[in-house]
C-alpha cells in the first residue's frame, strides 16, 4: 500500500502495551542523572543562600577575601565585642557617662600606649582618675576570665580606632605577654600604678 | 494515563512544584532585597537613577539595544597579591624577603609606606597569599594582601567586579542581556564619560571605532539648518562625517537622555558578595566617616585594558 | 471504529465518511489559521533577514527607526512564535483532538473568531514592537495591547480543544493527547505569570531575568515542544504500520518531561542570580535528556517500519534535530565559554525551524490537502520547502556554531578587545544571512503550496473548502437530474 501519505482512512496510530520496550539503562540513567544533580546543587548551590552568586563557592569565602588586614579584621572583631561588654557603662558613642565610666573617645589613655591600656581590662581599675581634663572615681571590674587574648586585643584595637581616636592596633602578642605579666597582680589597678608604665611600649 | 484527569492532576502537581521552586523561593529571597549600605560607605546602594538616566532607561528600551548589548560582568575568580607598606624591623623583614626571592629587600622596605606600598608577591592564591602574609608579619612588617577579581569582562575593562543581583535592585525592566553582539554596558558610564563620544557614536559608531557593526542610530538626531548662530548642542564632527555646509546635526531630546542613562552606567561599589580591589587600610567597622578602600577605582582612574593595575596607587607592573 | 457521531441516517457508517465528517467540522478554522500562520512565518522570515543584513551592513536601512535592528529582530522572533509556530501548533493540535478522539470539534464558528483576533492581536503585538512599546523582555515583547487580543483568543482556543477532548468518544488516550493537554496548562500558566510579575506588577530586579529565562524555557520545552512531539506522535507510527514502538517509553518521556522541564530556565554561571537558582536550573536542563532519549528511542524505533519517505521524511528530520536541540541545551547550560554568543542562536533556529517547524510544515502537508480536497500523493509539493529549510538550518545554524564557538574563546580571553570579536564575526553571520535567505524562499514556498490549494478549493465549492460538501452537492445535482 503506498504510504505516501496518512490515508484517510486509516486508523489512528495505537500505543499497544504489549511489549513494554522500557531499557533498563534508560531508568539507570534516570536514576543516575538524578544522583548527579543533587550532587551539583549542592556542590554549586552555596547552601542556599542568596549572597553566593557567581564563583564563590559560601559566604564563608566572601568574608574571608574581604579587604582586611589582621587589624581590620580585629577591629571587626572588637565591634563585637564592645557591643556585648561595654557598651553599657562606656555607651556606644564612647563617650561614657557620669557615674558610670569615662569616655573612650578622644581619651588619653585609650590612645597611649598599648601596655598601659591593655592592663585595664585584664585586671579592672579602680580609684581616682583624670581623663580629659575630668575627674572619675569608679570601679571597673576585670575582664581577665571573661575575654581572652584574642577577644582584648580586639576591643582594643576597636576603641583606639573608633570616633575620632587614632592610634596603632594592638597585637594579640602583646596582650599574652601582659596577661603573663600581670598574672599575679589582684584585681584592679590604680591610675598611679598605670602611668608608672613606660609610653613605649 | 486513560483519564484526562489523572493527566491533567499530575501536569498541575510537577509544574506547581516548579512554580514553588523557581519562581516563589526565588522572589522570597531576591524580592525581599533592600538597598544596603555597604562597609565603610555611607550612602546605601543602589541609589536610584536621577530623572533624565531614568527616562533614557525607557529609550534604550524602546531601541532595543538589549538585543545586541549585555550588562553582566562576569568573574572567573579572584587572586591575591601582597604588599609591603612597612616594618617595624627592617632586618627581619630583608631576611623575610630573601627568602621569598627578593634579593634586595632594603630598597623595597624604603619606599614601602602606607600610601605607596611595595609589591612582594601577585596574583597567587588566597592561600599562598595568607602564608606569606604570616612570615612577613612575623618579620615585623605590616604585610596587607590586596584582593583582585579576575575574569576575561574584568580584565578587558568591561567591570571591576562581577555583577549581583543587588545592582539591578531599581532597574524596571532589567536590561541584562543573552547575546554579546557589541561590547558589554555594565561599566560604560566609567569607560567612556564623555557625552559627546556616546553623541558621535549614536550618529554613527564608525566615527570612534572603525570597523564597528553597530547600526548609526541617525533617527537619534536631527540635521537642519544652521540658524543665526550654530546650535551648541550640534555634534563637533570629523570633516568625512560631518553634514552639508549650512547644516549642522543636533541631537533630540530623548538621544540626549539615552546619553544620561549611558553615562550612569557603573557598579563600582564594592559589596559583601562582590568584593572588590581596594587598598586595605586600618579602618575599623565603626568609623562610618570615611569610605573603607578611599582608594578604590573612580571613573578617573579605570584599570587600561590588559593591564591588572586596579587604581593608580598601586605600583604598576 | 464505532461511527456514532456521524449525522446520517445511513445504517453502518463507513470509517471513511466519519472521518470526512470529522474533518469538515473543523475545516473553516483551520484553513484560516494555516493560511495566517504561514504569512506570520513569511513574514517573521523578512524581518529575520533584515535583522541578519543589519549585523554585517549596518548602514542599510539605517535611518528607517521602525527597520532598527533592535526593532526587527524581536519582531521577527515573535511572529515566528506566536503568528506561526504557536497558531499552527494549535490548529494542528485541534485536528488530532477531532481525530483521535473521533469526535467533531466543538464550536468551529468560536474557533474561527478566535482565530481572527489572534491574527489581530499578533499583528498589533507586532506594529507595537515596531513602534517601540516593546516590553523589553525577550519572547514577550509584545505590548500590552496585542498581548491581551493575542492571549484572550488562546483561552478560547484552549478552552474549545478542551471541550472537544471531553467529549471525545475514543476514551482510549494516545501520547499526542498527553502532550496536547498538558501544553495548554502549561501555557497559559507560564504566560500569565510571566506577563504578571513582569509587565504588569514587576518583581525586582534580578528577579525579572530570571522570571523571564523561566518562561522562555518554558515556551520552548513545554509549550513548542510539546505540541512538536504530539506531532511526531501522531504521524510517525501512522506513516508506519501505526503502531508506537512502546507506551511505556512514552509514559516515561512524559513524566520526566512534566517533572524536570519547568525546572529548566535556560540560566548559566556567572549570572548576577543566587547560584543555587543556576544550579538548579543546570541540572533541570540536564535532566531533561532523559526524556529526550526516551522520546527519540520510541520514535525512531516507531519509523523503523517501512514507509514512502516521502511524507516521513519531514517528521524524521524533526526528529533528529529535535535530539540535537537537547544536547545544544545541555552546552549552553554546562559550558561556560557558549552562553551570550551566537551559538544560542544557532540553537534557537535548530529548535523552531529545525525540530518545530519541520514537524508542523509536515502536519500541515499532510492536514491541508485534506481538508482543501487537494491532492493527496506527495509529488513534488513540499520539496523545494524541505531542500530550503534544511539547507538554510545548515547554513545559518553551521555558521552560527562555528562563529559562536570563535566568539566564545574570543570572549574568554580578556587580552581580546571588543571590535576584534565583532571583526572576527563578520564571515559567519554573512554566511547566516544566506541560510536566512534560503529559509525565507522555503517559507514563502510552502506558504503559496497552501495558499494555492485553499484558493483551488475555495473556487472549487464557494463557500467552504469541504470535499464532503463538495460529494453532497454533487449528489444532490445527481439525483435532481435523476429526479428530471
Amino acid at each position: 500500500m503506498n504510504k505516501d501519505v496518512t490515508n484517510t482512512f486509516d486508523a489512528e496510530p495505537k500505543a499497544a502495551g504489549n511489549e513494554a520496550h522500557l531499557p533498563l539503562w534508560l531508568t539507570g540513567l534516570l536514576g543516575l542523572l538524578m544522583y548527579w544533580g543533587c550532587y551539583y546543587v549542592d556542590e554549586h548551590g552555596g547552601k542556599f543562600d542568596p549572597l553566593v552568586q557567581g564563583p564563590y563557592k559560601s559566604t564563608n569565602e566572601l568574608a574571608s577575601v574581604l579587604p582586611a588586614d589582621e587589624s581590620v579584621k580585629l577591629a571587626r572583631m572588637g565591634a563585637q565585642v564592645y557591643s556585648t561588654y561595654c557598651v553599657q557603662c562606656h555607651q556606644p558613642h564612647g563617650g561614657g557617662a557620669a557615674g558610670q565610666a569615662p569616655p573612650l573617645a578622644g581619651s588619653e589613655w585609650v590612645m597611649g600606649a598599648p601596655a598601659r591600656v591593655a592592663r585595664i581590662p585584664m585586671r579592672g581599675l579602680i580609684g581616682p582618675i583624670k581623663v580629659k581634663g575630668e575627674e572619675w572615681n569608679l570601679n571597673m571590674l576585670s575582664f581577665h576570665d571573661v575575654l581572652n587574648d584574642e577577644q582584648v586585643a580586639a576591643v582594643l584595637t576597636y576603641v583606639r580606632n573608633s570616633w575620632g581616636n587614632k592610634a596603632t592596633p594592638v597585637n594579640v602578642d602583646l596582650v599574652k605577654k601582659i596577661r603573663a605579666e600581670v598574672a599575679n597582680h589582684p584585681d584592679q589597678f590604680t591610675a598611679e600604678e598605670l602611668q608608672k608604665i613606660p609610653d613605649t611600649q | 494515563m486513560n483519564y484526562g484527569s489523572v493527566i491533567f492532576l499530575g501536569v498541575f502537581a510537577t509544574f506547581v512544584a516548579s512554580w514553588w521552586g523557581m519562581i516563589f523561593a526565588p522572589q522570597l529571597q531576591l524580592g525581599s532585597q533592600q538597598p544596603k549600605v555597604p562597609e565603610g560607605a555611607s550612602m546605601a546602594y543602589p541609589t536610584l537613577r536621577p530623572g533624565v538616566a531614568a527616562q533614557g532607561h525607557k529609550v534604550y528600551v524602546a531601541a532595543g539595544c538589549v538585543q545586541c548589548h549585555s550588562q553582566q560582568v562576569r568573574q572567573q575568580g579572584y587572586v591575591f597579591d601582597v604588599l609591603l607598606t612597612g616594618t617595624t624591623n627592617q632586618q627581619g623583614t630583608a631576611k623575610a624577603l630573601y627568602a621569598l626571592g627578593i634579593k634586595d629587600g632594603t630598597q623595597l622596605i624604603s619606599s614601602a609606606t602606607d600610601t605607596t606600598p611595595q609589591p612582594v608577591r601577585k596574583n597567587i592564591s588566597q592561600a599562598e597569599a595568607n602564608r606569606i602574609q604570616k612570615t612577613l608579619t612575623d618579620s615585623g612588617a605590616t604585610a596587607p594582601m590586596l584582593f583582585i577579581p579576575i575574569g576575561a569582562d574584568i580584565q578587558r575593562g568591561w567591570g571591576f567586579r562581577q555583577s549581583v543581583a543587588q545592582d539591578y535592585l531599581y532597574e524596571n525592566p532589567v536590561q541584562i542581556g543573552n547575546s554579546r553582539l557589541g561590547p558589554d554596558l555594565t561599566n560604560i558610564g566609567a569607560r567612556q564619560p564623555d557625552a559627546q563620544w556616546h553623541l558621535r557614536h549614536l550618529y554613527n559608531p564608525r566615527i570612534d571605532i572603525k570597523g564597528s557593526t553597530m547600526p548609526a542610530y541617525q533617527y537619534f538626531f536631527e540635521k537642519r539648518k544652521i540658524g543665526k548662530t550654530p546650535s551648541p548642542d550640534a555634534l563637533k564632527l570629523p570633516p568625512e562625517f560631518a553634514p552639508a555646509a549650512g547644516y549642522e546635526i543636533v541631537p533630540k531630546p530623548e538621544t540626549l537622555r539615552l546619553v544620561a542613562y549611558l553615562q550612569s552606567l557603573r557598579t563600582m561599589t564594592p559589596l559583601f558578595e562582590a568584593p572588590m580591589t581596594q587598598l586595605p587600610q586600618v579602618k575599623p567597622a565603626g568609623d562610618t566617616n570615611a569610605p573603607a578602600g578611599t582608594n578604590a577605582p573612580t571613573a578617573t582612574n579605570a584599570p587600561t585594558p590588559k593591564t591588572n593595575s586596579p587604581s593608580t596607587n598601586t605600583p604598576a607592573k | 471504529m464505532n461511527g456514532s457521531t456521524s449525522t446520517s441516517s445511513a445504517p453502518s457508517l463507513r470509517r471513511e465518511d466519519v472521518v470526512r465528517d470529522i474533518e469538515s467540522s473543523a475545516a473553516t478554522p483551520l484553513a484560516l489559521m494555516f493560511f495566517a500562520s504561514l504569512a506570520w512565518l513569511v513574514v517573521s522570515a523578512v524581518f529575520a533577514l533584515i535583522s541578519s543584513v543589519k549585523l554585517h551592513s549596518p548602514v542599510i536601512l539605517a535611518n528607517c527607526e521602525w527597520l532598527s535592528y533592535g526593532h526587527t529582530r524581536p519582531a521577527a522572533n515573535d511572529t515566528f512564535v506566536y503568528g506561526f509556530a504557536s497558531q499552527a501548533g494549535i490548529a494542528i493540535a485541534l485536528w488530532m483532538l477531532c481525530r483521535l478522539g473521533s469526535v467533531r470539534l466543538f464550536a468551529p464558528i468560536g474557533a474561527t473568531i478566535a482565530a481572527i483576533f489572534w491574527n489581530v492581536g499578533v499583528a498589533l503585538g507586532t506594529v507595537g514592537i515596531l513602534r517601540g512599546d516593546t516590553t523589553g523582555f525577550e519572547w514577550l515583547e509584545f505590548p500590552t495591547y496585542g498581548s491581551a487580543m493575542f492571549f484572550c483568543a488562546f483561552l478560547v482556543l484552549a478552552v474549545i480543544a478542551l471541550v472537544t477532548f471531553a467529549r471525545r468518544h475514543d476514551r482510549e488516550l494516545y501520547p499526542s493527547q498527553w502532550y496536547i493537554i498538558a501544553a495548554l496548562l502549561w501555557f497559559p500558566w507560564l504566560y500569565t505569570t510571566a506577563r504578571l510579575l513582569l509587565v504588569w506588577h514587576p518583581v525586582r530586579g534580578a528577579m525579572q531575568f530570571l522570571v523571564n529565562g523561566w518562561f522562555a524555557s518554558g515556551l520552548f520545552t513545554l509549550w513548542l515542544g510539546a505540541l512538536g512531539v504530539a506531532v511526531l506522535y501522531y504521524f510517525i507510527p501512522k506513516l508506519g504500520n501505526g503502531q508506537l514502538y512502546s507506551r511505556a517509553l512514552a509514559i516515561l518521556g512524559f513524566w520526566t518531561l512534566a517533572v524536570f522541564g519547568p525546572w529548566m530556565a535556560g540560566l548559566y554561571h556567572g549570572l548576577p542570580l543566587p547560584s543555587w537558582i543556576v544550579s538548579v536550573s543546570i541540572a533541570a536542563t540536564v535532566l531533561t535528556l532523559v526524556p529526550l532519549v526516551a522520546t527519540v528511542m520510541n520514535l525512531w524505533n516507531t519509523r523503523r517500519f517501512p514507509a514512502s519517505d516521502c511524507a516521513r521524511i519531514w517528521f524524521t528530520t524533526s526528529l533528529i534535530f529535535f535530539a540535537i536541540t537537547g544536547v545544544l541545551n545541555v552546552a549552553v547550560a554546562l559550558c561556560p565559554a557558549v552562553p551570550l554568543t551566537v551559538i544560542v542562536e544557532a540553537a534557537q533556529v535548530i529548535a523552531l525551524y529545525g525540530f518545530i517547524g519541520f514537524a508542523l510544515f509536515g502536519a500541515i502537508f499532510q492536514i491541508v490537502p485534506r481538508i482543501t480536497g487537494a491532492d493527496l500523493t506527495c509529488g513534488s509539493r513540499g520539496k523545494l520547502t524541505w531542500w530550503c529549510t534544511m539547507l538554510g538550518i545548515l547554513f545559518f545554524s553551521g555558521a552560527l556554531l562555528l562563529g559562536g564557538f570563535v566568539q566564545g574563546r574570543k570572549l574568554m580571553d580578556g587580552s581580546v578587545p571588543s571590535i576584534d570579536i565583532m571583526n572576527a564575526m563578520k564571515p559567519f553571520i554573512r554566511a547566516s544571512t544566506l541560510g536566512l535567505l534560503l529559509l525565507l524562499i522555503g517559507n514563502i514556498a510552502i506558504f503559496g503550496s497552501v495558499a494555492k490549494m485553499l484558493y483551488d478549493c475555495c473556487r472549487r465549492c464557494c463557500s467552504c473548502c469541504c470535499p464532503g460538501d463538495k460529494q453532497a452537492k454533487d449528489a444532490k445535482l445527481k439525483t435532481a437530474r435523476a429526479a428530471r
